[in-house]
């Protein structure tokens, strides 16, 4: 058998949205890990540098424990570690995560333990951009890369405010002349001026300060705007990510307000900045190892599914696997949705107010739905997992799929015979009425018509007339009551019984009697079966019980017959009633006890 | 005697107001529904309303309800139902909410004028009339042919049940008026019946009677 290949897509409750190729883009994965690894090395290279320049930088009036070393380079390492795992996962940030981690390193970059020129360069030019980078991963956390253009040019003019004060300080500061003898030369300098390097510096902690707050108002914007399922999954680098920046943006604050006394608080808040972006790491870290960790878990569940359960045993192990009690499969067929046993439901595709419930829709081969998976935010929103899962169900699910339809069906079917018979005996009362309030009426004025000119003309012709047009209306009353005996119609069940009884030339006893008028559909069922016995076989007597229980009404006709002939050919189910009682779901039983031939129907009543 | 009459179809109210009026049978109005009766009772109080079971709106028994609304501003009114059904189901019912004056007579029998004008006497003296159809078709059932009665015995409990007085027995079978008196006794013993003198009760009784399986 071939392998199935199945697609699986996701939909953030507002319709499906993209559908992920499981033979993806080769190309741009081979981009993506040329990528990551230079990014990777650069960042253990800064690493490397941070390490050496922060160790060096103890000559300087710049207090700092072991304590505070090991957490700012920690920071760098975190990032680097989570960068490579989720490079290692293919999530889409992975880059960005680097990205981070590379710019951290840089921070301390100039510095006086800059081992050379182009080391202090840079970190005057870059020393910044860790803070809009850290921006840019917040906003770009959750499943994709920024989706709306307000949020990229957030991110660009955060880059900007940080680095256009950077660069412009970088070309007019020479840090011999501005006091720094041990710095190493700046490569950049194109202008010797210290009074428009510091008013850079300056601007530099002001626009650093707005676009901190800049950043974090955007942040917290996606995060309000995010549906109450999105905010779970964002809210922990989120989180850490804005108290990062805006621990920075304190610093800024204060730098800008004091200038280079700040430097002691700066310094303690740059060690709290670390610990944020540690946070960072973790948090980014943590989604993917759970993740990991789960699948691993479920390896065996999955197999388990391929083995096709039985129908809502699917459900059960599906749930299993994904840890999502409130899983539900629906299959969309052609013209309905319907669950596992073939009832239509809504369609869960369609917008709907439960914001916290996401749609998984399993793609079959040839590209149409074969069933959609509603589930809470977890491990299906993993791509690969998801994928696992789809692959593993798929035989399930086909199998689940053609018997809810078959089900569907079936009950369709059913709905049209009930609805095929009620027609038909709505029909037949309506014929019944017109006879009765037409003809009938007509031949009546007809007689009256006879009879007076009978009055005036004295006729054997007319004599006879009218005797034959008194047979006809009697032949029309036994019509009409053949049809449909009104007495149904208006009084029920018991009073048409008891006009059968009334006219039949056969002693019947009735006993019981339904205590309420119940649908025509029954009432119609239960008399046509009383009927049609006494009607098709000759009995020489009858008891007719009728009984309500438990939403079930039990008709019974009982009786001797008259003769052999009565018991012979219930093929049909004494003259088509087995298919009628049938057609409203109720069913027919004949026996022969005692000599006596029963005919029990028991018609669903609510 | 005047009469009112309420039928749905035209031509029938028509046809048998001037069947009475050819018979010498005052006819002070035709209603075309209950309302329409009701205005022409009110206005010209008359001894006896032909009334149709099956009349406008629901076509099912208003008849039967005009009626009782007349019975109760009109005491004294007689009533004759019209029907196409056989079964006693609705003369029943009638003899049971009136004690007296209400008859049930099949549609057939309006062209009839020797039936018409016989029962709309007996009407406005307050007896009661059952079709003599709808009795024999009672008294044919199978539970019914056995009773202990005699042959004459039945003829009498027949016209019983069609609401006739002793006197219309004695006239119909050609008997003494002791005779049927006894016969009478006879068959309301013989079937357990409580003997009730000569009103809407006896012939209320013996319909249940023949309408069971006792």
């Amino acid at each position: 058998m071939a392998a199935r290949e199945l697609i699986a897509a996701r939909s953030d409750g507002s319709g499906v949205t993209a559908v992920r190729g499981v033979a993806g883009a080769t190309r741009h994965r081979t981009a993506r890990r040329v990528g990551g690894v230079a990014l990777v090395a650069g960042a253990v290279a800064g690493c490397v540098m941070m390490w050496i320049i922060v160790d060096h930088g103890g000559a300087f009036a710049l207090a700092r424990g072991t304590f505070a070393v090991a957490v700012e380079v920690g920071a760098a390492v975190a990032l680097i570690v989570a960068g490579v795992i989720a490079l290692v996962r293919r999530r889409p940030f992975a880059l960005l995560v680097l990205g981070v981690g590379a710019a951290w390193t840089m921070r301390e970059w100039a510095n006086p333990a800059a081992p050379n020129a182009l080391v202090f360069t840079l970190g005057l030019l870059l020393g910044t951009i860790w803070l809009p980078l850290t921006g840019w991963l917040a906003l770009a956390y959750s499943r994709g890369l920024p989706e709306r253009g307000r949020d990229r040019v957030a991110v660009a003019l955060a880059v900007a405010a940080v680095l256009a004060p950077a660069f412009l300080r970088a070309v007019t500061l020479d840090p011999q002349s501005s006091g720094c003898l041990a710095c190493p030369a700046n490569l950049a300098l194109i202008v010797d001026s210290p009074s428009v390097a510091r008013s850079a510096g300056d601007a530099g902690a002001v626009l650093g300060l707005t676009s901190s707050l800049m950043l974090i108002g955007f942040l917290a914007d996606r995060f309000l705007r995010a549906s109450p399922a999105d905010r779970l999954l964002i809210s922990l680098v989120a989180g850490t990510s804005a108290i990062s920046i805006g621990l920075a943006a304190i610093g800024f604050a204060a730098i800008a307000s004091m200038g280079l006394a700040a430097a002691p608080v700066s310094r303690t808040l740059s060690g709290g900045v670390a610990v944020a972006l540690i946070g960072v790491a973790v948090a980014v870290s943590w989604e993917i190892v759970r993740a990991a960790a789960a699948r691993r878990r479920s390896a065996r569940l999955v197999s388990d599914l391929s083995r096709a359960p039985g129908p809502g045993r699917l459900r059960d192990a599906l749930a299993a696997i994904t840890h999502d009690e409130s899983l539900e499969i629906s299959y969309p067929l052609a013209d309905r949705v319907v669950d596992a046993v073939g009832r239509a439901i809504p369609d869960p595709r369609a917008s709907g107010e439960d914001r916290m419930r996401r749609a998984t829709v399993a793609v079959g081969a040839d590209g149409a739905a074969l069933a959609v998976l509603t589930h809470r935010p977890g491990l299906l929103d993993d791509d690969g997992f998801r994928d696992a899962v789809a692959r593993a169900a798929s035989l399930a699910l086909e199998h689940e799929r053609l018997q809810a339809e078959l089900a569907s069906r079936v009950s369709d079917l059913q709905g049209s015979r009930a609805r095929l018979v009620t027609s038909f005996d709505s029909e037949r009362r309506r014929l019944e009425r017109d006879l009765h309030d037409g003809a009938q009426q007509q031949v009546v004025a007809l007689l009256l018509k006879l009879r007076l000119a009978l009055a005036r003309h004295p006729d054997p012709e007319l004599v006879w007339a009218i005797a034959e047009v008194g047979l006809a209306l009697d032949e029309l009353r036994e019509l009409a009551h053949g049809l449909y005996p009104a007495a149904l119609a208006e009084d029920g069940l018991g009073a048409a019984l008891e006009v059968l009884r009334e006219g039949a030339d056969i002693p019947i006893r009735i006993s019981g009697a339904p205590g309420r008028r119940l649908s025509s559909a029954v009432e119609t069922t239960a008399y046509v079966v009383v009927a049609e016995t006494l009607r098709a076989r000759r009995l020489r007597s009858a008891v007719v019980d009728v009984t309500e229980a438990g939403g079930v009404l039990s008709v019974t006709v009982s009786g001797p017959p008259d003769g052999p002939e009565a018991f012979a050919g219930f093929g049909d189910g004494v003259g088509g009633l087995g298919d009628r009682v049938g057609a409203i779901g109720g069913g027919l039983r004949v026996d022969v006890v005692a000599d006596a031939l029963t005919v029990q129907a028991e018609l669903p009543c609510e | 005697m005047r009469i009112v009459i309420a039928d749905d179809e035209m031509l029938l109210r028509e046809g048998v107001a001037r069947l009475l009026i050819d018979a010498g049978i005052e006819v002070v109005g035709t209603a075309g529904d209950g309302a329409e009766l009701e205005r022409l009772a009110d206005a010209h109080h008359p001894d006896v309303a032909i009334v149709d079971i099956r009349m406008p709106p629901t076509f099912t028994d208003e008849g039967l309800l005009a009626t009782r609304r007349l019975r109760a501003a009109h005491p004294g009114i007689g009533v004759l139902v019209l029907s196409h059904y056989l079964d006693s189901r609705y003369a029943v019912e009638l003899l049971g909410s009136f004690p007296g004056g209400a008859g049930y007579l099949l549609k057939d029998r309006v062209s009839d004028v020797a039936v018409l004008t016989d029962a709309l006497a007996r009407l406005a003296a307050g007896e009661c009339v059952v079709d003599p159809t709808i009795v024999a078709r009672l008294m044919s059932r199978p539970t019914r042919e056995e009773l202990p009665l005699s042959a004459r015995e039945r003829e009498v409990l027949a016209l019983i049940a069609e609401g006739r007085s002793n006197a219309a027995i004695c006239a119909a079978l050609f008997l003494s008026p002791k005779t049927v008196e006894a016969h009478v006794s006879h068959v309301f013993a013989k079937l357990e019946l409580d003997d009730s003198p000569e009103d809407h009760r006896r012939v209320l009784a013996t319909l249940r009677y023949l309408r069971s399986d006792r």
